[in-house]
């Protein structure tokens, strides 16, 4: 099949291309282009999306721990209630994310800042702690495998993937926040509640965003799969 | 951030794709002066009308940068557009119903003898193969100037034009003889 003709055509091959479009249809283009461009699934779309999720959250928490911070009963508390039972420090405060995804369970339960042992209420409050703790640690491993599979599925949206990230960060560092005032000891039983329903947000919020990268990968696929076959 | 990016480019990603994506308004006018010549032509030998090759190619550049961020590398961008025009380009001659009907007509007419024609003999010049092109039936100069000119083989070929290889292959050989046949009528 490798005759003259073929081989004549390949050597001149860019020659034959020599006839040019008229100016004409570059403005054509140029014209249609901005609303062509905007009508795409947009990258700002998700971003919005991402950031409505993200300011209500973090307005949540935010109120959330403000209140708790200046709750008028914690002032009225008498100190000694407040007082932590000196039991190993390193182990007292719940253990960070990354602690929480490298520590077995059992081993970040038994982490709970031990609150106003030494009352008699000491058992019920050990166990709701522990109780806490387990809660948090279900969590944070669903936060942790959630995060894992949206860097999965957004390799290809690296922006989105960028905006969602920081959404989430944004979160953890309130969570974080929370954590070291729980160190401090301060007002720990509600601390714990609000770490909670940090994680608990971060992994809604996951959800989504997990939701709209795959909106976004079918709706990609579809688009390339149409301009590749049907066009 | 770079660690993903380079996790998705099998093919060395296009800074001037890229900045279409950012929504860089001076890339899309480069890419189409980067692309226009060789998309217009590939076009106008499929269809063999300049008003209907022009349509084509903003259709498809519209088509192209709409869909820019679907674009993922699979191929590269060239080529993916190149498909994105004799899509269309194969579609515009399916509308006319003239792409495979009037292969099998023709040919039992004309050229009985066209394989003894030897192409050794034939001047070959830029300007006589394109008229000679011009002149074959919509049916062969799809074949013949997609196999010939933009380097497809004859199972793409059959995939983008949805057919059978066997009916690509025999449609090849006869577009080539046709085309032979034309070039010694013009060389006369």
């Amino acid at each position: 099949m490798n005759s003259r003709l073929s081989q004549y055509i390949k050597e001149h091959r860019d020659e034959f291309d020599e006839d040019l479009p008229s100016p004409g249809v570059w403005e054509e283009i140029n014209k249609k282009l901005p609303s062509a461009v905007q009508s795409q699934p947009s990258v700002g779309k998700v971003r919005q999306i991402g950031w409505y999720l993200a300011a209500a959250a973090i307005l949540l928490i935010t109120l959330g721990t403000w209140f708790l911070m200046d709750n008028p009963f914690k002032s009225n508390r008498p100190a000694s209630e407040l007082a932590i039972a000196p039991k190993a420090s390193s182990q007292k405060t719940p253990p960070s994310r990354a602690s929480i995804q490298n520590t077995d369970s059992s081993k970040s339960m038994q982490a709970v800042p031990d609150v106003r042992t030494g009352t008699e209420k000491g058992t019920d409050i050990e166990q709701l702690q522990s109780d806490a703790q387990q809660e948090m640690v279900h969590y944070a491993k669903i936060v942790e495998i959630k995060q894992r599979e949206l860097k999965i599925l957004a390799k290809d949206e690296p922006q989105v993937y960028q905006q969602f990230s920081e959404d989430i960060g944004k979160l953890d560092s309130v969570y974080h926040n929370l954590e070291f005032h729980l160190s401090k000891k301060q007002n720990s039983e509600q601390l714990l509640e609000a770490m909670i329903q940090n994680l608990q947000l971060q992994m809604q919020i996951l959800n989504k965003q997990l939701h709209i990268i795959k909106q976004l990968n079918q709706s990609k696929k579809e688009a390339y799969e149409k301009a590749y076959q049907t066009v | 951030m770079q660690a993903i990016l380079e996790l998705t480019a099998p093919i060395l990603h296009d800074e001037l794709v890229e900045q279409c994506k950012r929504g860089d308004a001076k890339s899309f006018s480069a890419l189409y002066e980067k692309y226009s010549r060789a998309m217009y032509n590939t076009s106008l030998r499929i269809v063999n009308h300049t008003g209907d090759a022009e349509d084509i190619l903003q259709e498809a550049f519209l088509d192209a940068f709409t869909g820019i961020h679907s674009f993922q590398y699979k191929s590269t961008f060239g080529a993916w557009l190149k498909r994105i025009v004799i899509n269309k380009s194969i579609n515009h001659l399916r509308k006319q119903k003239a792409v495979l009907i009037d292969i099998d007509k023709t040919v039992a007419i004309e050229t009985p003898n066209a394989e003894t024609l030897d192409e050794k003999d034939l001047m070959l010049k830029v300007q006589e193969i394109k008229k000679a092109v011009q002149k074959l039936p919509n049916g062969y100069r799809a074949v013949l100037t997609l196999y010939l000119f933009e380097g497809y083989d004859h199972e793409e070929i059959a995939e983008i034009m949805e057919i059978s290889h066997a009916t690509v292959r025999t449609q090849y050989m006869r577009a080539k003889q046709k085309l032979l046949v034309l070039l010694k009528q013009g060389g006369l």
